[in-house]
């Protein structure tokens, strides 16, 4: 999936704003979580924060490519997911949530198409099934 | 005897009209102040390196697991390094060079920022049409410093650089506005949920109290940058738009009005500047 520097910034946005989502809940639900929850959502977490890393350095370092409309999915799967860890209570779904989010991370850094779709859809399917 | 003391003032008066006219040098004193501190407030290296350094800064608030892809990170970002540093000294560089010629002095440049539009594009680092910028606005300034221009080109350098200065002044904005700015956000949040954690975990009032502070430095230390950051934008952006102010009125730079409009730029700057002097 080729990307503009701006798709990347937008990614970068949305990465941190879900593991920032997914912190808020980990603190906000501290003493109901038990210890393996909180080892998970941490480590997603910062999985996240790394991926919003990493697509800022392609955005700085990017070359101009074409847009590809499965950036604009992806987006929409990633702000799927931030509103959904913000509403839900279920700390399995938002585990859920936060795994799928991981591996359409990592599914983008492999800029392997077929893996980034079935990535995306993924987390909008984990976003969805919390409503 | 009279007429031979009129006659030797007359033409004392042309001989300096005529000097005057020959040399053409008008006085440009506000656009050599705009260049001189645009070219000093280009030069923020520290911005940069805060950035290139930003994963290996994180290592000590994320768990051991994350080490490898911070590791992956901290290289990727060094190969940025030189790219970033390079688009900065061609700004300097030129807004130096412009300064010399609105002080009617020789150009100089360093040429090795020659090739800089066609390495950049052969590294990826740059798209097409940014490369194409920089390899103009250097070629320019070879030129200027070949063909020894003086105070007499100075509408042409900046007739032929305008467009091309604005759209590498306009990458380093996006870069350092979106890039650096959402950067410096991860690094807060890196530091907030390192510290969360301990306050949640820590059951010693002794130890929560040298966590608190310690968050406090640091939370102290990620916003310095974020003002940093902030004002370099300013920098960039009054540097671009004061550029466009000298093209818009290149036909007319020595009038009173002008410098004083070119004079407002350099305020700005210098403020933008002594903010992002305060934290570096």
């Amino acid at each position: 999936m080729p990307l503009t520097s701006a798709d990347a910034f937008k990614l970068s946005k949305a990465f941190h704003d879900l593991s920032v989502a997914i912190g808020e809940y980990r603190f906000g639900h501290w003493d109901t979580l038990s210890d393996d929850a909180r080892k998970t959502l941490e480590d997603e977490e910062w999985s996240l924060l790394n991926a919003s890393s990493d697509m800022i350095t392609k955005a700085v370092g990017l070359a101009l490519d074409e847009s590809d409309p499965g950036a604009q999915k992806v987006q929409a799967a990633a702000a799927a997911a931030q509103k959904a860890v913000k509403t839900v209570k279920d700390v399995g779904k938002v585990i859920n949530i936060a795994a799928a989010s991981v591996g359409l991370a990592a599914a983008i850094m492999s800029k392997d198409p077929g893996a980034i779709a079935k990535n995306a859809k993924a987390v909008l399917d984990a976003a969805t099934a919390t409503v | 005897m009279r007429r031979y003391r009129s006659g030797q003032g007359f033409r004392f008066i042309a001989v300096a009209g005529l000097l005057l006219l020959a040399s053409g040098c008008a006085n440009l004193t506000a656009v050599r102040d705009f260049a001189s501190t645009s070219s000093d407030a280009a030069q923020y290296t520290q911005l940069v390196s805060g950035y290139v350094d930003t994963p290996k800064r994180l290592m000590r608030y994320e768990p051991e697991s994350q080490r490898p892809t911070l590791e992956r990170q901290a290289t990727e970002r060094k190969a940025q390094e030189e790219p970033l540093l390079l688009r900065q000294q061609l700004i300097q560089g030129y807004m130096n060079a412009l300064g010399q010629l609105a002080a009617d002095g020789l150009a100089n440049y360093d040429t090795q920022l020659d090739g800089l539009g066609q390495a950049l594009q052969d590294a990826k680092f740059a798209d097409a049409k940014e490369a194409t910028a920089l390899a103009s606005v250097s070629k320019l300034l070879t030129t200027a410093v070949t063909d020894r221009w003086r105070q007499g080109q100075l509408v042409t350098l900046i007739e032929r650089t305008d467009e091309p200065f604005q759209v590498v002044v306009g990458a380093l904005v996006v870069i350092v506005e979106q890039g650096f700015t959402l950067d410096i956000g991860n690094e807060r949040e890196a530091v907030n949920k390192y510290y969360t954690e301990l306050q949640r975990t820590s059951r010693d009032p002794a130890g929560l109290a040298a966590i608190a502070e310690w968050r406090e430095v640091r939370e102290g230390q990620v916003a310095n940058r974020e003002v940093a950051i902030r004002n370099y934008v300013v920098v960039l952006k009054t540097i671009a738009a004061g550029h466009h102010k000298l093209y818009e009125t290149r036909n007319d730079l020595s009038k009173v009005e002008v410098q004083a409009q070119i004079h407002a730029y350099t305020t700005r700057l210098k403020q933008a500047v002594n903010a992002i002097r305060s934290f570096y």
